[in-house]
């Protein structure tokens, strides 16, 4: 004979009595509604936290791929051509040096590399991004970015997130909250490959944002990108019926469990979240086979090419994420080295880099055209930072912040054109600056969201992306 | 009087943890000493993402390394604080990852599999005492009436599916089933969830 022991909660339930509980299961009721409309913002339920919003504007981009060049890559090197650069190799800068520097450097060194004008407008790229280069008609090169950060950890932290020196959620993050996702089964935020590196898990985390906004991580660097999957996404010993059977029960056992404990959202929101995750074990897996892709394909993205093969594959994996609704898929170049990171060793170190996506990049770029994804989905292209157009040493450059090159491309961006400009030499940014706030700005912006608009309650004020500053760039559009 | 409309409070990434190996008799309560086996410098400082730190101990989670830039997953996922800062609130979150942690997790599946080894043998004891065992040490209660023949029903329809899994014999079988139980209830809300 079983007896079933009732809970201290149970117990309370049929011994209350009295008036005093009257008001306070009133106020407790209040609070229990204010919880469910945290849950219930625009259309959003505690069974689909990531069901699609209203951006603010008319978005010219519905989703955004980023590719994360870990290091700085050098900008007078790549996109950003500087004839008086080569005139003037070797000879002293003729303005000062910044106030901080990372390390010491010496003189003006040219670029080992030469440059060709391509497209319709006769634009400059180096002779490092062939393929990327035919593609510079799709291409708004922005040659004025300017951070705040020259070391590594703090200008990751300040791209990704918009803070160097506080824990903020990620880019990726605010427009998952911003936007919610287009698939009921993905994540809205997908990092392919990351770096644990300079930020590690804080690059794509949600901080104070709720945790559905949280960037899914897909491998890691350190390992080749046909090992990345997502954490936990099978089962070894039960088969998908198995589950099944297992889920059912589940759902039962917690929903008598939620008669007794009271209606509550989290719980409610826990039996939603299995779902999800069954879901998501049928989905992922899907868009992680690429044996379905032509042989055309692969070879686009460089899959036949032991050297760019690494990186094709995690492109042609943002595409297939990209095409099923995943808002911000970002992408990360970065080995067990140094990556871009070329304190010395410039011309060995880049040439290695750029021979690795290069052509992956490309891929990317004319599938997505190809597919009629370009149009509304914002490629965007860079580092942390730039270097120095003085050399390091004998033959490196030093991280720059004053003034970089990052490129967009589709989303409504204008192709074939140079936006704002560094000094003759490549060193500060001068013309139509663009700040990483200004970029998140404009980011924001492409998506259909107000920068100042997109803010979330915390700790007593409203946080954004931007925090205070940010200017949108409409110019590029 | 204030506690039967109280929102229930889950438990944190710890207690889970600590929870799991627990009732699955895995813990291993050895007090002292340092799980860091990785040299100061080696933790992420350098370009690379090689992580060099091990979370197999079936320790406490009180002992478990936290590495700020790349904490321990399973604690991430139930809201650790943030290591980097110095409040330590943590929301709690409700999130599919999760569910696939307490899904497909090896964790999960050897506190499962020790928990079955752990029950008396099959053919001495009804699957009826089996069950109301597993109930007591997984959840501190007597199962119901209903509970138990719901269990019964999984554990045959379990075993079902389990018939068309190729090279698995029948002791085999009939553990697996027990396992793919005892994973329900530690996944259940009544197991996270303080009443």
């Amino acid at each position: 004979m079983h007896v079933h022991m009732p809970t201290r909660r149970k117990m309370l339930q049929h011994t209350a009595v009295g008036f005093g509980y009257l008001a306070l299961s009133a106020l407790l009721q209040e609070q229990a509604v204010a919880e469910r409309s945290l849950l219930n913002r625009g259309v959003n339920t505690p069974a689909n936290p990531l069901a699609p919003r209203q951006p603010h504007v008319t978005p010219h981009a519905k989703r955004i791929i980023f590719l994360f060049m870990k290091g700085g890559p050098s900008q007078v090197d790549t996109f950003d051509y500087k004839p008086k650069l080569q005139r003037d190799h070797g000879k002293e800068l003729p303005f000062s040096k910044p106030r901080v520097q990372f390390s010491d450097t010496g003189n003006l060194w040219g670029s080992p590399w030469k440059f060709k004008q391509y497209g319709e407008n006769g634009i400059w790229v180096s002779e490092l991004f062939p393929h990327v280069a035919e593609c510079v008609d799709d291409l708004c090169i922005l040659n004025s970015l300017h951070g705040s950060n020259a070391a590594h950890g703090g200008a990751l932290l300040k791209l990704h997130t918009g803070s160097d020196n506080f824990v903020r959620p990620s880019m990726g993050s605010w427009i998952t909250y911003g936007l919610g996702s287009e698939n009921d089964n993905l994540p809205g935020f997908v990092t392919i490959c990351p770096t644990l590196a300079h930020g590690g898990v804080k690059n794509w985390g949600s901080a104070f944002l709720p945790a559905y906004c949280a960037g899914v991580p897909l491998g890691v660097a350190s390992q080749p990108s046909s090992d990345a999957n997502v954490r936990y996404i099978s089962n070894p010993s039960w088969s998908p019926s198995g589950q099944r059977l297992q889920l059912d029960m589940l759902a039962q056992m917690n929903r008598t469990h939620m008669a007794d404990a009271g209606d509550q959202a989290a719980l409610e929101a826990r039996i939603h979240s299995f779902e999800l995750a069954y879901r998501m074990q049928a989905e992922v897996p899907e868009v992680q086979d690429i044996s379905d892709e032509s042989a055309a394909t692969l070879d686009l993205y460089g899959l036949n090419d032991p050297v760019a093969e690494d990186f094709g594959r995690q492109c042609l994996l943002a595409r297939r994420y990209a095409e099923r609704g995943v808002r911000f898929i970002q992408v990360t170049h970065s080995d067990t080295k140094v990556q871009w990171d070329q304190h010395g060793g410039l011309e060995q170190g880049h040439s290695k880099n750029a021979r690795e996506v290069d052509r992956p990049i490309a891929g990317l770029l004319r599938d997505l055209k190809a597919r009629g994804l370009l149009d509304d989905t914002l490629v965007l292209w860079g580092g942390e930072f730039g270097r120095t157009p003085v050399a390091q040493g004998t033959n490196g450059r030093d991280h720059n912040p004053e003034g970089f090159t990052m490129w967009l491309a589709g989303g409504g961006v204008r192709g074939g054109v140079q936006y704002g400009a560094t000094d003759e030499y490549g060193y500060f940014a001068v013309e139509n600056k663009m700040h990483i706030h200004d970029l998140h700005a404009t980011l924001l912006y492409l998506l259909g969201l107000d920068h100042e608009r997109l803010t979330y309650r915390y700790a007593g004020r409203d946080f954004r992306l931007t925090d205070v500053f940010g200017d949108v760039h409409r110019g590029i559009v | 009087r204030l506690q039967w409309r109280a929102n229930v409070r889950r438990l944190e990434a710890e207690p889970i943890r600590d929870a799991i190996l627990t009732v699955s008799g895995r813990l291993d309560t050895t007090m002292g000493g340092s799980m860091l086996h990785v040299k100061n410098r080696e933790f992420l400082f350098n370009h690379t993402s090689q992580d060099g730190t091990k979370y197999d101990s079936l320790r406490r989670s009180i002992y478990l390394p936290i590495v700020r830039n790349h904490l321990y997953d399973v604690f991430s996922l139930f809201d650790y604080a943030d290591a980097s800062v110095t409040n330590g609130n943590r929301p709690t979150s409700t999130v599919a990852p999760q569910a696939l942690f307490m899904l497909n997790s090896q964790l999960l599946l050897d506190a499962c599999k020790a928990l079955v080894e752990r029950l008396p043998g099959g053919d001495v004891e009804s699957p009826h005492e089996r069950i109301r065992l597993l109930y007591e040490r997984i959840l501190g209660r007597p199962p119901l009436a209903e509970e138990v023949v719901k269990a019964e029903q999984f554990l045959q329809q379990f075993d079902d599916t389990l018939v068309d899994a190729e090279g698995v014999n029948e002791a085999g079988q009939k553990l697996h089933e027990w396992e793919a139980l005892c994973q329900i209830l530690l996944a259940s809300n009544e197991f996270i969830y303080l009443p």
